[in-house]
């Protein structure tokens, strides 16, 4: 081979250097190339000790790197001691060289080529018979050896640069799989955006919380997460926080994605470096749901009773003070009721403490059930129970809701099949009467209670006294207005209604009496509209008023009509349409011998309900006039819709007609509004001529009073009615005839 | 190894069967190596269903022709008998890269390493390669890093003589393509392998290639600078169109410092000038043109002959195994490469020449030596 193709061979061996970046392939790779080009059979590196002792013309040096001799292959890595003739001195080429080569091949080889690669070791090309060639094999791979030596070295260099980094790596890669786990276990939440507010990371635990997976948040603003329970000012001020401090945390209220919103306790920090300023924001939260939960347990529990889920006293406080200062600006009153049931103790000591428990809370939901919302109850503990009523304006309200207290809890309770009877004592003190403080009201209402339960319990007792006598005189008043009821002791008179024009009867009023009482329907009605006692007494007038006119109807006397008064507590809380239709069908007596009163004062409240009413009683056929007319605020129109027959002017009117001529004036217009309307006019309370003549003048049309008869019995209207004809005279119309 | 050897110039499925198991009773443990022409390629199966049938291992190639009665033959099959089968490997999906050239290496000299014992006896590794595997040399380098001198490497390369694909290598349970069929035979000496070829005076630079691709001679495109050497040197004018007819007879060597020449015959154009070998040609390798041998050189056979007695202690009377390029018949012509055949038993005195035509061939250029992969070689061992 000429010598200008020794390049190809030099290029080819320097490739193979610049391919390797690893010590000992690079060794192997080149040792093969070597073989391959100059047609050796085998080749070994051996790396020489530094310190080279051959004193005994022995040397050890290690086997680095072997192509082609399968046993050197085998004891690479190894030291081989071998004479220092075959392994010191400048490249060589030796063909008989079997002596020095025996304890490298076993006898295979006797020729080598020895190439030293300086600062590294030497290189062996072995062969039993040496290779031909043209080649220059002494002086033409010196270049390339020297660059063998320097590639060896920066491929150790690298290798323990590459382990050096390996090892650094392992302990980021460990450190970083200790922050990953950390990270992925924390309870906590962490969101980081980048400096434009976009989400770029988060943890487990974020989609715990929120619902959301980093997929469907990566991108987004964190306002995603908003529950719009915040203003635009909340987070203006958590941005400003942020910017001024680099960190901002509190409470926030988010959404999941399930919709739940839920509280959050967030922290918000800002990070950055001096060359790009911010570069990112740290959010880390938790959900605080739990803790707000306990909180309002706590608060729960704080202010209301366990057992029963009533206010306790922290929370009555509270709401007593509400409930006065409420009364203070509508100028009302408050009641304190303290309620102590009686036996209850019996029921704990026999059937057990969980039984007591139980009854309790019946008792408990009872009188929730029967007050009104804006009224408060409360356990005060053990079997005792503070009842605020607000709004309150009257005392006798006060007794109505006490004595109603008083006989709800009287009725058993029903536990398990078993009836429990228990009772209930009440004392009571009023705002602002007996005090204006909690404390001095509740310390009332104990005494007032203890009163309650010393005198048999079952009863309710007022700290103030006079209350307590009025009181007591209402209630005994409604008992025997109840046991009137129940024996009939009722009576109705009757006070007839005359024709100016004939002097004919042409009906009565109905009027109720309680023989036997002392008193005037004037002292017990109000006493029966209180009690809604005038329900059942007012359906009783019904009744008997058509009974008794279709008894005299039967009974061959005058046909009149008869007028019963109607209650306006019977218009709200009676079925009047009902009462009236009963009355008619159970007497028989013709609708149109009915006439209904009502007062003009009844009408004004519930004007719908009322004209919806009237035309209900006008479809029956009863007829409907209108009492005390004048007293109350109806305009025209009302007038018109109601569809009334008669209008009766009142008293108030009539006793002043003939001296006062305001007073005739005011007749004198009813008359005429009356006429227009096609009305029928009644004077009230005629009780002199003179009175009689001015309003027959003016043109009513009826009159009742003592001037035409005073209020009669059944047997002494009959007695009237068949000994005059049904005409009570009139001397002024017969005078002037 | 036995001697056990037989030609049959038809498949016959029932002498074969007969045959086998006559063989079979004589040596329970014994493995058939099966070479077949590649108009017989079909008949793989009917080997394979024998062989199974009669729990015999089997390997084998398919070769473009077989060398069987002193002549070139397309049809029939040679049975080779092992005494005792040898273990072997048949690695598939051969890879092209360095790195899967490494580990298939790994992975044969494993399996070699597990039967060659501590005894240290010879042994020869016998590789059949699939000719379309293009990194046969980097195959042969990587096995000889990691075995070394502990065996002789012989082979060669099987498959279509149109450089198809074509599954070539087979045993008991399949046929592959793009694979090697490695033999490790214990007891042997290694093959002998010639080309005969001289080595001329001019040398060039293949200074652009890609395995077996070269792309530029001496930074010019590669084809343009064989159709001048040619005419230059051998006063040939070859075009595109008569290529295929004439490079079989121009072939490439690459030139090594010992004057070993590895032969690389031209089979095929790129459209981009790139001239296509067989076999590898390593970048920045010194390149000659060669010119083939006159068809009765007496000199390659006698160097075979002389160099296999010197290996075995004679010839004589012994069944030579022989692969016989295909590009070096295509030179010298049917008759003169079977007059070559013909002439080294004779010279040999041989008992019969088994063999087939090869795509290339594997061998040492020394005992002991470095595996290198030749072209228009012929590569012989005793049988």
């Amino acid at each position: 081979m000429p010598p200008d193709h020794i390049l190809p061979v030099l290029y080819d061996l320097s490739l193979t250097i610049g391919n390797e970046t690893r010590p000992k392939p690079l060794l192997t790779r080149f040792l093969q190339r070597l073989l391959y080009h100059t047609s050796f059979p085998a080749g070994v590196f051996l790396f020489l000790p530094e310190m080279v002792d051959a004193a005994e013309g022995i040397m050890e040096a290690r086997i680095g790197a072997v192509v082609g001799d399968y046993e050197l292959l085998e004891r690479e890595g190894e030291n081989i001691r071998l004479p220092a003739a075959l392994l010191l001195g400048d490249t060589a080429r030796e063909s008989n060289a079997g002596a020095l080569l025996k304890d490298l091949g076993g006898g295979r080889y006797n020729a080598f080529l020895r190439l030293p690669v300086k600062g590294t070791g030497i290189i062996l090309l072995l062969a039993q018979i040496m290779p031909e060639t043209d080649l220059p094999l002494i002086q033409m791979f010196q270049p390339i050896l020297a660059r063998l030596a320097t590639a060896y070295r920066l491929c150790l260099e690298s290798e323990q640069r590459t382990r050096e980094m390996l090892e650094a790596s392992r302990d980021l890669e460990a450190q970083r799989q200790l922050m990953t786990s950390v990270y992925d276990s924390l309870h906590v939440a962490v969101m980081i955006t980048d400096s434009g507010g976009r989400i770029i990371a988060t943890n487990p635990a974020f989609s715990r919380i929120t619902g959301y997976a980093y997929e469907e948040v990566a991108g987004a603003n964190p306002r995603i997460l908003s529950s719009g329970r915040h203003d635009a000012e909340f987070y203006r001020d958590m941005w400003a926080g942020i910017v001024k401090h680099g960190h901002w945390q509190g409470e926030v209220w988010n959404r999941r994605k399930g919709g739940e919103v839920y509280p959050e306790w967030l922290s918000i920090t800002r990070m950055s470096d001096e060359a790009s300023g911010v570069t990112h924001y740290v959010g880390i939260f938790s959900d605080i749901s739990e803790q707000k939960a306990a909180q309002e347990k706590i608060q729960y529990m704080a202010h209301y009773d366990h057992l029963t889920g009533l206010p306790n006293r922290v929370l009555l406080q509270d709401r007593f003070e509400q409930a006065v200062a409420h009364a203070q600006r509508n100028h009302e009153q408050v009641a304190f009721l303290f309620l102590d049931l009686d036996n209850f103790k019996y029921i704990n000591d026999v059937f057990g403490h969980a039984t007591g428990d139980r009854v309790l809370c019946m008792v408990s939901r009872r009188l929730r059930d029967w007050l009104r919302v804006t009224d408060v109850l409360s356990r005060h503990g053990g079997d005792e129970f503070i009842v605020l009523l607000t709004g309150v304006r009257t005392t006798g309200a006060v007794a109505l809701a006490a004595e109603k207290i008083v006989q709800m809890l009287r009725e058993p309770f029903e536990l398990d099949g078993n009836p429990f009877h228990i009772g209930v004592s009440v004392g009571i003190s009023m705002f602002p009467q007996d005090g204006e403080d909690f404390d001095s009201l509740l310390r009332q209402s104990d005494m007032a209670m203890y009163h309650a339960k010393s005198s048999g319990r079952n009863a309710f007792y007022f700290y103030t006294q006079s209350m307590n006598r009025l009181m007591r005189e209402r209630i005994e008043l409604e008992q025997r207005l109840r046991d009137a009821l129940s024996t009939g002791a009722f009576e109705l008179h009757y006070q007839p209604q005359v024709a100016f024009a004939s002097g004919h009867v042409v009906g009565v009023e109905a009027l109720l009496r309680w023989p036997g009482s002392g008193m005037s329907p004037a002292r017990f009605i109000p006493t029966a509209e209180e009690s809604g006692l005038i329900i059942p007494l007012g359906e009783w007038v019904l009744h008997e008023a058509c009974r008794q006119a279709q008894s005299s109807h039967v009974a061959g006397g005058h046909r009149i009509s008869v007028a019963v008064n109607l209650s306006a507590v019977q218009l709200r809380r009676g079925n009047v349409v009902d009462a009236v239709r009963d009355a008619l069908q159970a007497s028989g007596l013709p609708p149109a011998f009915l006439e209904l009163e009502l007062t003009e004062s009844m009408l004004i409240d519930e004007v719908e309900n009322t004209l919806e009413m009237v035309r209900a009683l006008k479809t029956l056929g009863v007829r409907l006039s209108l009492d005390d007319f004048g007293t109350g605020y109806s305009n025209l129109s009302y007038l018109q819709r109601l569809k009334v027959d008669k209008l009766k002017i009142d008293q108030s009117f009539v006793r002043n007609v003939a001296v006062d001529e305001e007073a005739a004036a005011i007749v004198r217009a009813i008359v005429e509004m009356g006429r227009s309307l096609g009305l029928e006019i009644t004077a009230e309370g005629v009780e002199t001529e003179e009175q009689a003549r001015v309003l027959d003048a003016l043109g009513c049309h009826y009159g009742q009073g003592y001037y035409f008869e005073t209020p009669l019995s059944q047997q002494d209207l009959g007695r009237l009615l068949a000994g005059n004809g049904g005409v009570i005279g009139h001397t002024w119309r017969t005078a002037d005839a | 190894m036995s001697s056990a050897v037989r030609y049959f110039p038809r498949i016959d499925t029932a002498s074969i069967t007969e045959h086998i198991a006559s063989w079979k009773s004589a040596f329970p443990g014994m493995g058939v190596l099966a070479l077949l022409p590649e108009a017989e390629k079909d008949a793989v199966s009917i080997l394979q269903g024998v062989c199974s049938a009669a729990a015999a291992p089997l390997t084998g190639g398919i070769f473009p022709e077989l060398i069987a009665e002193d002549a070139f033959v397309t049809r029939g099959c040679w049975l080779l008998c092992f005494d005792k089968a040898p273990p072997y490997v048949l690695q598939e999906h051969l890879p092209t890269d360095a790195d899967g050239a490494m580990r298939v290496a790994e992975t044969l000299a494993g399996r070699m390493r597990e039967n060659l014992g501590a005894d240290g006896g010879e042994a020869t590794l016998f590789l059949l390669f699939d000719a379309m595997v293009p990194n046969i040399s980097s195959l042969l380098d990587e096995l000889y890093l990691k075995l070394a001198n502990r065996v002789h490497y012989a082979g060669a390369n099987a498959g279509s003589e149109t450089f198809q694909p074509m599954p070539c290598l087979f045993d008991n349970d399949r046929i592959a393509g793009n694979a090697v069929l490695a033999i490790l035979i214990k007891r042997h000496h290694g093959a002998i392998l010639e080309h005969g070829y001289q080595l001329p005076e001019k040398y060039y630079t293949a200074t652009a290639t890609d395995g077996n691709r070269i792309s530029h001679i001496d930074w010019r495109p590669a084809f343009d600078v064989y159709c001048e050497l040619v005419r230059a040197q051998y006063g040939v004018d070859i075009t595109r169109d008569n290529f295929y007819q004439y490079a079989v007879h121009f072939p490439f060597g690459i030139v090594r410092a010992n004057h070993n020449v590895l032969v690389r015959i031209p089979v095929a154009l790129g459209e981009d000038g790139s001239v296509v070998c067989v076999g590898e040609v390593p970048p920045h390798s010194v390149l000659s043109l060669l010119q083939a041998p006159e068809p009765d050189s007496r000199h390659t056979v006698d160097a075979l002959l002389d160099r296999l007695s010197t290996l075995n202690g004679g010839v004589s009377g012994r069944d030579l195994l022989l692969f016989y390029c295909a590009g070096r018949r295509m030179h010298v012509a049917k008759a003169a490469a079977e007059a070559e055949v013909r002439d080294m038993g004779r010279r040999g005195q041989v008992g019969q020449i088994i063999g087939a035509l090869s795509l290339g061939e594997i061998g040492a250029s020394s005992v002991r030596g470095y595996p290198l992969f030749h072209n228009a070689t012929m590569v012989t061992t005793l049988w």
